[in-house]
């Protein structure tokens, strides 16, 4: 170690920022699946020798948890000695890495300066299919890991920068579309050397190795200091989040997901062992993303600015319970680990704002998700797939909101309608918010919305949301569930309020899209009567619910014009 | 006769008189007037024409305006309604953009819809994919609906209905049934401000376009009439659009001004480097609060179809401008880990840098540079302003005395910190889109930016950096540089393969017809006119597409667009890495550029001057290039003396009016034959 002084640091910490956003955008620009062009589902990260975190580029913060645990991951198969430049190495097995399921891959790339392996680059993307049941690998059958298709334990993928036959070979056979795995994992290695790994080396030729790789440290610890005097002004104590769902396999039975926020003096220690029992099915979730979702939580209580590396990761402990929900025995199958996020992300926070003093959050929505894919000989071959982002949470401050761009993983977009109707045999009828669904509070839930479709041919159908309740919080009320609704209005109307699979739907059938909404914090009475008198106006709240819920009079109403 | 460009920023307006016979310049700075853009500019007309009767020899004024952009991103401007097609109030009620920069983990914030929902009225009607109308318009519904929000008091009004890019004819009759019902109204319709497909783009945009209406055009009004008033007889108003090409006053749509202020700035910067021989360069133009970064390839400046403000998503065509929170008033702090942090947060104009003695205790980028020499504390702004040394240089003390750093090792730290984060914006704009630094030079400008680019270019690898005549207002000598452009787009989503080469240009000529139309009313002869096609297209399936250019002929062949297809391909390989030739394409959207060649600034070669360099010497000043060295005497030269042909060699200052450029130890500099500063870096 040699001392460096806090310019220089500072300096070379902007450009570690930037050697990750380029390498974000070089994948980006090369990768060849819609996966990451579109949905974005990919990240990438520098780690030390050691494999501890010194920088991320992520929308998809539980996978700055995961990389640590990805070349622990290689480290366990491969020593120092046997890895040159110019290796690649592959993983999806989530019980030897840290990625949430086998659809991501990750790929590590130790990086070498005179000699000298200095540090791996890293970057995890989602694939499109690598075998298993059904197309893209995801099925809510899988009862273990090798119902979700390849399980690739850490092998070497790259020697000499060319990919190794054998590894090509194993690929090739494993995938239904395996020129788009292999060329989205081509342009991650390609991204990890060229920019990373030059990049790096020419850091290292301007600063010198031991300048920089003593930056590395001292970022981290500086992070790590910064977070912990924060720690210290907390209130000492235990904290709880706690939220229940149903679980895939026998919606009958819920499962408790809860966190203990232990704060000590400098200390936390994240509780996840009170979580009830792992699922049989596809929705069990590995510790590290939980790492990745409660370190950013933590940050998001002092300043979201604060870099996301071994630092800030270091502050937290954690306990997990071998055979939960949230630490499952291998070969427990992870497939659908995402639809939990949410509600993982919802006790984190929900302990952490307490254990902060920070405004309390409420529960947001789950997201829902559809597919549409045409049937019969004569009909156009389509598969229409969308995401729908919920109601999000509430907080001590602010209303949630339907729709996308809330919490920790509410980026995807919705699919235009024009394009939908222009590609696809559906007619849309209504994209509309439903009144009264996001939680009551003094600040309200996120509400739900419609989105109903007509179907102009023969199609099958799978979707929607697994049943949670969006639980409101500091007497703030929980918000409504989402559904999916078959010909609502009809006397033939079915309405699902958990995951649906393959139905078949004829021309004319319409499909309703319900998103669940979110939970309210804070009494509904204590909300200013000027924000309960536009929610009347704006028709998210009807008149009968103001008097009931937030305690309007008729004659305020009739005051503000609204004759109830 | 004479050109006068203004270009009203933050804190100065700038103005540039140009001499159309001679091509001479004659620069003016007045400071702006926040309240009211309007009056600093029609003050410093008046200062740069004192004589009534050389307000006649005014051909033309073109005008560059953050008015728009300030409207939107501090949410001001008109109370606006919306009328939308029944059953599809989500697409404003529904939040559909995901986070970026600042917000990015933030917990606690709160998201409203652009139009709340109580001025957001629905309108019974469908029209479908192929532009059938599914459902007639419901007037009787239409005009409660108008009455309904002239009652509650709404001035400008945004019409968004499905599919009106295919079939205008429902909007168009809500338009009419608003202009017999409620006139005073501003109407903005999405079919007439941005004709193409995904309802939510075209939806942010038109009202983005109302919002701004009423202000925009209040100001435009009443900047032309006090000009007039005060004997200004042209009737040659432009606004700089953020296409890069200027408009008429009188037929400038709001929202296409979004970037005015820096595109300007860009385009002449790539134009001054193209007339001195360098046709690859990267634009570096640090303001106050920010920089802006813009790259140009072989004299050309990258455009793209779609932008993002703030909370806007603006489907306009926009040069692609990339802007950092890096300026002259961004601020040094201390976090909680004992590091020093530079920005983004910026002391701004008021009350600025501790220097300009208003008050302002946190030490800024400027600070550093006046501890550091790099300022001459008497000159800024032609000394109008003066810099208090003195305080600079307590509050960096105090703020090294924490680090344990002397307050020459804490000034240059904040200048290593800022620099390093505009190599990285300067790395966005270039190698993040694959372009090599090392066939790039570096054209500084904006007040500040001539002091770091010869150790950016250095760092960057870059080959020279370019320092304009006038570097801070290089903005307002752009404006003299563009010309009068319109665009014009609409969607029709088909099959390249079944497309005919009569069926695009029916398409195409539809276009043409009203681009004509526009530039001809605006008194431009046909001959003037330059009209480019242009396809965007995508893959099959694809989220996104490409323009590619679609030619010229009268008539359009199947050959023509397999021409365009083959574009396209290598145009995704070029962005992407590979291409698929043998994947179907689909056409997106169809547009027109028109371009009026009119007269604009020419880059005229300097005057070779009598005498050597150092008749231009204006003495010495201590200034540090590295605090193990200290502070060192360094010549100071004044730019007004520099003559083409003189060389200088690093360290060396050399001061001007409206900037300072420093030449670094060990690079050498020239005057090129334009009076441009061209320093060479490693």
């Amino acid at each position: 170690m040699v001392d460096v002084d806090v310019i220089t640091q500072e300096v070379i910490g902007a450009r570690l920022n930037g050697i990750v956003s380029e390498m974000q955008v070089a994948i980006f620009r090369t990768g060849f699946s819609t996966i990451i062009r579109e949905t974005h589902d990919f990240s990438c990260a520098l780690l030390d020798w050691q494999g501890r975190l010194v920088g991320s580029h992520s929308s998809v913060v539980g996978h700055n948890g995961a990389y640590p645990y990805c070349v622990a991951g290689v480290l366990e198969f491969y020593d120092y000695e046997d890895m040159k430049e110019g290796d690649s190495f592959v993983i999806n097995s989530a019980y030897h890495s840290g990625v949430p399921h086998p659809m991501d891959i990750v790929v590590v790339t130790p990086i070498f300066y005179e000699g000298s392996l200095v540090a791996f680059c890293a970057s995890i993307g989602h694939k499109s299919d690598i075998g298993g049941l059904a197309p893209g690998s995801r099925v809510t059958l899988a009862r273990d890991v090798y119902g979700e298709g390849l399980q690739i334990l850490p092998v070497r993928f790259q020697r000499d920068y060319q990919i190794i036959k054998e590894t090509e070979q194993f690929f090739r056979g494993n995938s239904r579309s395996p020129h788009l795995v292999l060329g989205d994992l081509t342009a991650q290695a390609g991204a990890l050397w060229s920019i990373g790994g030059e990049r790096l080396i020419a850091l290292m030729d301007q600063f010198g190795k031991e300048v920089v790789e003593s930056t590395f440290d001292l970022l981290g610890k500086r992070t790590e200091q910064r977070l912990r005097r924060e720690l210290e002004e907390w209130p000492d104590g235990v904290f709880e989040g706690e939220t229940f769902i149903r679980d895939v396999v026998d919606s009958s039975r819920t499962i408790r997901l809860h966190v203990a926020a232990i704060k000590e003096g400098d200390r936390l220690i994240m509780d996840f062992s009170a979580t009830g029992d792992q699922s049989e099915g596809p929705v069990n979730i590995r510790p590290p993303f939980l790492r990745g979702i409660s370190t950013s939580s933590l940050t998001a209580m002092v300043d979201p600015s604060i870099p996301n590396n071994w630092g800030s990761q270091g502050v937290i402990d954690y306990r997990f319970r071998s055979g939960s929900l949230v630490d499952p025995i291998y070969p427990g199958p992870t497939g659908f680990y995402s639809k939990n996020l949410r509600a993982i992300e919802g006790i984190v926070n929900r302990a952490m704002t307490k254990a902060s003093g920070r405004p309390a959050v409420s529960f947001g929505g789950t997201q829902s998700s559809m597919v549409l894919g045409s049937r019969g000989a004569s009909a156009r071959p389509y598969v229409q797939y969308e995401i729908f982002n919920p109601g999000s949470y509430a907080f001590e401050g602010g209303d949630g909101w339907p729709g996308t761009g809330h919490g920790f993983s509410g980026s995807s977009r919705f699919t235009s309608i024009e394009i939908l109707e222009a590609e696809f045999d559906v007619r849309l009828l209504q994209f509309a918010v439903t009144p009264d669904t996001g939680g009551a509070g003094k600040f309200r839930g996120g509400s739900s919305y419609r989105r109903d479709y007509l179907l102009k041919g023969s199609a099958k159908f799978t979707g929607g949301a697994d049943r949670r309740v969006a639980q409101g919080t500091e007497g703030g009320m929980d918000g409504v569930v989402g559904a999916v609704v078959i010909n609502p209005g009809t006397p033939q109307e079915q309405r699902h309020e958990t995951m649906v699979s393959s139905v078949e739907l004829a021309p004319g059938d319409v499909v309703r899209i319900e998103a669940p909404a979110g939970g309210g914090v804070g009494d509904p009475k204590e909300r200013e009567r000027e924000r309960v008198i536009h929610d009347v106006e704006d028709g998210i709240v009807s008149s009968q619910n103001a008097i009931d819920l937030y305690g309007m009079s008729q004659r305020e109403l009739q005051e503000a014009g609204l004759g109830a | 006769m004479k050109t006068v460009a203004v270009d009203t920023g933050g804190t100065f307006t700038d103005m540039v008189v140009m001499d159309q016979e001679t091509g001479e310049i004659e620069i003016l700075k007045v400071p702006s007037t926040p309240s009211d853009p309007s009056q600093s500019i029609v003050q410093g007309v008046l200062e740069m024409f004192p004589n009534k009767g050389d307000l006649d020899n005014i051909g033309t004024l073109s005008h560059g305006t953050t008015v728009g952009t300030n409207i939107l991103v501090q949410n001001r401007g008109a109370k606006v309604g919306l009328l939308i097609t029944e059953g599809f109030t989500g697409i404003n009620d529904i939040w559909h953009l995901p986070r970026f920069g600042a917000e990015l983990g933030n917990l606690f914030i709160e998201k409203k819809p652009l139009v709340p929902p109580r001025f957001r009225l629905e309108v019974p009607e469908r029209i479908d994919n192929e532009g059938n109308v599914l459902k007639a318009l419901d007037e009787e519904a239409t005009i409660q609906a108008i009455r309904r929000l002239k009652e509650k008091g709404v001035e400008s009004i945004a019409v968004v209905l499905l599919f009106s890019f295919l079939n205008p004819a429902h909007e168009k009759r809500v338009g009419e049934l608003i202009k017999q019902e409620y006139p005073e109204a501003w109407v903005s319709l999405s079919s007439e401000i941005l004709p193409q497909i995904r309802e939510h783009p075209r939806y942010s945009t038109t009202v983005a376009n109302a919002r701004l209406d009423p202000a925009m055009t209040a100001y435009l009004t009443n900047l032309s009439k006090q000009l007039r008033d005060e004997g200004v007889k042209t009737r040659q108003l432009y606004i700089m659009q953020s296409n890069g090409g200027v408009n008429k006053v009188e037929s400038v749509v709001p929202v296409t001004t979004i970037l005015s202020g820096p595109c300007a700035g860009a385009l002449a910067g790539v134009e001054i480097a193209s007339a001195a021989g360098f046709d690859n360069v990267v634009t570096l133009d640090v303001g106050g609060t920010s920089t802006d970064l813009a790259l140009g390839e072989k004299g050309k400046i990258l455009e793209e179809t779609s932008g993002r403000l703030g909370d806007w998503e603006l489907g306009v065509p926009m040069l692609m401008i990339h802007t950092i929170g890096a300026g002259g008033g961004t601020i040094a702090w201390l976090d909680k880990g004992g590091g020093l942090q530079v920005g983004p947060q910026s002391a701004g104009a008021d009350p600025g840098p501790v220097c300009y003695g208003k008050g302002g205790t946190n030490p800024t980028v400027t600070d550093a540079n006046v501890v550091l020499g790099y300022l001459n504390p008497n000159n800024l702004g032609g000394g109008k302003v003066s810099l208090h040394y003195d305080k600079a240089y307590e509050a960096i003390k105090e703020m090294g005395a924490t680090l344990g750093l002397s307050p020459l090792q804490t000034a240059e730290g904040i200048i290593r910190i800022i620099n390093a984060k505009m190599e990285e914006g300067v790395r966005a704009v270039s190698t993040e889109r694959g372009y090599d630094l090392r066939d790039f030079s570096m054209v500084a400008f904006g007040g500040a930016g001539p002091i770091p680019s010869g150790r950016l270019a250095a760092d960057l690898n870059m080959q020279k950096v370019i320092v304009p005549p006038a570097p801070g207002v290089t903005s307002a000598l752009g404006l003299l540089m563009a010309d009068p452009r319109r665009d014009y787009m609409t969607s029709r989503l088909a099959p390249l393969a079944g497309l005919t080469g009569e069926a695009a240009m029916t398409v195409f000529s539809g276009l043409e017809s009203q681009a004509l139309e526009g530039f001809q009313s605006d008194g431009f002869p046909r001959e003037q006119i330059q009209l480019s096609r242009f396809l965007d297209l995508r893959y099959q399936g694809q989220g996104y597409e490409l323009t590619v250019a679609v030619s010229g002929a009268a008539q359009l062949t199947e050959d023509d667009l397999k021409a365009s297809r083959a574009n396209f391909d290598q145009l995704h390989a070029q962005q992407f890495g590979h291409g698929a030739p043998e994947e179907p394409v689909e056409v997106v959207n169809y547009r027109v550029v028109a371009v009026a060649q009119v007269r604009h600034a020419t880059i005229n070669p300097g005057v070779a001057g009598e005498g050597g360099v150092e008749t231009a010497r204006a003495g010495d000043r201590d200034a540090c290039f590295s605090s193990a060295q200290g502070m060192i005497s360094c010549p100071v030269y004044n730019r007004a003396l520099l003559r083409p042909g003189h060389r200088l060699e690093g360290p060396v200052i050399v001061d001007q009016s409206d900037s300072t450029t420093v030449i670094y130890p060990g690079q050498l500099a020239e005057i090129d034959g334009f009076g441009n500063i061209i320093i060479t870096v490693n």
